[in-house]
This record gives C-alpha cells, structure tokens and sequence, in this order.
C-alpha cells in the first residue's frame, strides 16, 4: 500500500462518527451539563456552545475529549463579580451532578461515583470582552496571568481553515501513541506553524515536513495563540522534556518513513473487528500455558 | 553505585539496536540516568491489529539482572486489582518471587516483552470482552504469594511456606537451621536443597518485599 493509501485508511480506522457510541454518549452528556448550566445560571444568559477538536474537525477516536464553552454577556456579574468567581461558581454548580477536576482553564467533568469515569468532557468558563462575544476572556488556575484572553472563532477558522487538518488528526495519534505530554491545542498549531501545507493537502508532505522540523529545531520549538499572538504565553505548554520528547520520537518517526515502516508509526491499517477479539485472544491459550499469572502487591 | 549502562557504555546502544529489529517504534531515551523505552506496542494476527497499549518500560539500575519495570503512561487501562495495574499506572505481571521462571539474567529485552508482557497485554484485551483472564491470574497480595509458593512446595500449609520465605529472607541461610517443612530436622538433613534452589533465584530482597505480605498471625506464631 502506497504511504498515501495507509495515512487515508489510518484515518478512517481512527474518526469518529456522529452515530458511534462515543459521540452519542458525549452528545448526552453536552445536553444534561448544558441543562445544568443554564438552570444554574437562568438569569445570566450564558452563550453555550461546542468548542475544541468537535468544531475545528480534527478529533479522533484516541483522544476525543468534547469541550464545551460556556461563555457570560461582558457586562452582567450574575454568574459572579470575577473571573475567578465565574469560574468558581460553574465549578460549583458543574459539582452537584459531577465530580469536577479543576483544570487551567477548564473544568473536567466525571461522574460522581466511585469509578469517577471519565466522560471526555472540559467545561470552559468564561466572560465576553464586548457586545460582540467574540473575545472571551479565561480565568487561569495557574500561569503568569490570571487572565486569558482567547477568541473562540479565530481558533476554529485558523484550524479548520489550514488545509491540514487531516495531517493534525494524524499527528495527534502519532501524539496519542507516544503519549507525549503536549496539550491537543498546542499540537494543533505546531503542525500548522510547521507543517508544509500542500494544496492537494498531501499526508506524507505534511507530517514528513512537521517532523524534520521538530527533530532539527528542538530549541526553537514554539506557539503563538492565533486570538491573542504576542499577548497569551503558550511556553507553559511547551516545557524542555516536551520539547525533547517531541524531536526524539520525530527522528525516530523520520527513520521508519526512510525505511518505509509506516506500520510502526500509526500500526497496521488493518483493523480486527472488535467482536473477534476474545476468540482470537482463545487460539493464542495454548502458547501461553505457561504465561506469567498477573497479581498485585495490595497488602 | 554505577548504572549498566556506566559500566557497559556499549550496551545502550545493543539494546537500541536490538529494539529496533523487533520494536522499531519504541524510543529508547535517558532520563536522570534512568533508561526508558517508550511507545506503543501493537498486538497484531495475521498483519491485522488486535489492540495497541502505549507503555514505558523502565530499566533499573542492575538491568539486566534486575526486572524492568512497566507503566502504562497512556492511561488505556483501568488502574484497578482486577486488572492487576497499580494506581500509578504500574503493571503488575507476576508475583516477583517467581520472575526468574520467565526472566533471567541471559534474557534480552525482547525476550522480557514477549514472555512477560505480551500475555499480560493480550489477557488484558481478553478482559475487557469477558470479566475473565484467559490465562490465569494470582490472587492479590499474600494470598497469591502462598499460590505460587504452594506450587513450588507442594503444599499449602502457610506456616511452612512463611519459614522457608523468612530462610530466602536471609543473605546466606545455615544448614543447621531447622527445617520449615516442621520435620524437626536440621535443614541440611532435610530439605537443603529446596532452599538452596530458591535462594538462588529469589533475590532476597524480593524474598522480604513479599514477607511484608504475611498477615500478622503467621508472625505472631513465628
């Protein structure tokens, strides 16, 4: 299969369908928080809406985390005096139904048992700058400032509108795969600040391209935010061993496309169906009769 | 003391050699004078996959006598008893007392994912379409120490099983010392050669790792 052919199935094996049960149960989830929001909140007409890779078009069954904005008119208090208090206030209200994971600028939602499972879902918080809604200002946990300003639309037309998105889904499972510690968001500019982009939008020109410069120039690795370039510091995003770790795994990525092993990289395009699984596991018992036993030091 | 790596310069680059024969997507890298491997492993059939598990597999100081230890970083699996995965992502392949069955100091890193990790991996596949390990599991803590010694003794009397891990506890044992099968004997009279055989293979700092296991009735009738 030509390296064009294996990236396009690859990323067929990895999208994920607005019917699969991933998305239907995110969907779900998206309709009782925003319920929730807005009876919590009844007075202060918050803006709710999808934001993240659901809208930018780059989300992949790996790592397919939902982020819902929920965004207060500039000029109403309701929802709290603050930044903080809004954000302290959703997390508050969000903690009712949920067992909340505050975020930098988020809040991660699981359910409440013991499981806390994890649901894939961020609740952003967040205050118009204007009439407009279209500048938001993010209250920060943590970072040099407390405030962040951010533009919702800009991010979205400067990801969707790239001509890579194909090559950042891949990138991301080349991420999700190595499980290097780089927010999705900060991936998604890299490959754009990075990446050649080829009008036909070819694969292989684009993550070839992206990688040698990630393993040429691991100092000089960096992001700007398209909403606020210049103003918002994505350094945090981007540490020294992350940085590393991405030219490392990118010249080992190089060395498997000059030797033509792309299966290594994203695995085999070939996928088994999920139902075949246990009886394929069966025929493998007879070589693994003598398999270790699996245990646990729980004392 | 000096890592495997200090004392063997040549032998990092053998294992990243070795790696990129069978495991051309792990990443061999140094952190802290630690070595790490990392990346996914994928379990295929007939050029198929099965599943993938995206791992870091630390190699200790002593490597290769030392067992590597191994986390999975991507948080695909559970962190839970049942799954036999700690709650910080460490797998738990075995009893540690019986490594030496499927890991010896002769064993290569690929001889380590292939008879150690694999089957764990694929029993975790397994798991997630059943509730069922394909092929066996231990039980928790004490409990799956005794299994395994019950085994190698031949018997399930945990007192004799608790004084022959107190004698693996020890740097070097005595022949005088009476028996742990409760004989009365002294041990070179009875079963020496028992302790002797384990000894050799139960480092007997594993040997007190799994002691610290025993509930507090078998010490208080030690």
């Amino acid at each position: 299969m030509e390296p064009e052919e294996y990236l396009k199935q690859i990323l067929k094996n990895h999208s994920i369908g607005d019917d699969s049960p991933e998305m239907k149960r995110l969907q779900e989830t998206r309709k009782d928080v925003e319920s929730l929001i807005r009876e919590k909140f009844a007075d202060c007409s918050p803006t709710i809406r999808y934001g993240g890779s659901k809208v930018k078009g780059t989300m992949i069954i790996d790592a397919y985390d939902l982020d819902i904005v929920s965004y207060f008119p500039h000029d109403d208090t309701c929802a709290g005096e603050t930044l903080k208090d809004i954000y302290d206030n959703v997390v508050n209200a969000l903690a009712e139904q949920y067992y909340v994971e505050p975020r930098r600028s988020a809040i991660r939602i699981r359910s409440k048992d013991s499981t806390h499972e994890d649901f894939h879902i961020d609740v952003v918080p967040g205050r118009f700058t204007d009439d407009t809604k279209s500048d938001t200002f993010l209250y920060q946990l943590d970072g040099e400032k407390e405030r962040l300003k951010t533009n919702l639309d800009v991010h979205i037309a400067h990801i969707s509108g790239s001509g890579l998105v194909d090559v950042i889904q891949l990138a991301k499972l080349w991420k999700v795969r190595n499980s290097i510690d780089l927010k999705t968001f900060g991936l998604e500019l890299l490959v754009i600040k990075y990446a050649t982009n080829s009008k036909k939008n070819h694969l292989e020109i684009g993550l070839v391209s992206f990688w040698e410069y990630l393993r040429d120039n691991s100092d000089n690795i960096t992001i700007e935010d398209p909403a606020n370039p210049g103003g918002n510091d994505l350094s945090v995003l981007l540490s020294d061993s992350t940085k590393s770790l991405l030219s490392m795994f990118a010249k080992n990525a190089l060395n498997l496309v000059e030797s033509g092993s792309w299966e290594s990289i994203f695995g085999p395009a070939e996928v088994i169906e999920e139902a075949e699984k246990a009886v394929i596991v069966e025929r493998f018992a007879p070589s693994y009769s003598n398999a270790p036993k699996p245990w646990l030091g729980r004392k | 003391m000096k890592r495997w790596h200090e004392i063997n310069p040549g032998a990092l680059a053998s294992l990243t050699e070795l790696l990129k024969q069978s495991y051309p997507a792990l990443l061999v890298y140094m952190k802290e004078s630690i070595v790490f491997i990392r990346g996914p492993i994928d379990l295929t059939n007939d050029g198929k996959l099965l599943d993938s598990f995206t791992l870091e597999i630390e190699l200790p100081k002593n490597y290769p006598t030392g067992v590597p230890t191994v986390r999975d970083i991507a948080g695909r699996l559970p962190r839970i008893a049942d799954r036999h995965v700690h709650v910080d992502g460490t797998l738990c392949l075995c009893v540690p007392d019986e490594y030496w069955r499927f890991y010896t100091p002769q064993s290569t890193i690929i001889d380590f994912i292939r008879t150690l990790l694999e089957p764990f991996l694929m029993a975790q596949i397994y798991y997630e379409k059943t509730g069922k390990m394909p092929f066996g599991e231990r039980a928790h803590g004490w409990r799956g120490i005794v299994q395994f010694y019950s085994e190698v003794l031949q018997t399930t009397d945990e007192k004799v099983i608790f004084r022959f891990l107190r004698y693996l506890c020890a740097p070097q044992f005595k022949g005088h010392w009476r028996c742990h099968c409760g004989s009365g004997l002294r041990l070179r009279n009875c079963h020496y050669g028992e302790v002797h055989d384990m000894h050799q293979k139960v480092p007997f700092k594993t040997a007190r790792l799994s002691l610290s296991y025993a509930p507090a009735e078998l010490w208080a009738s030690a």
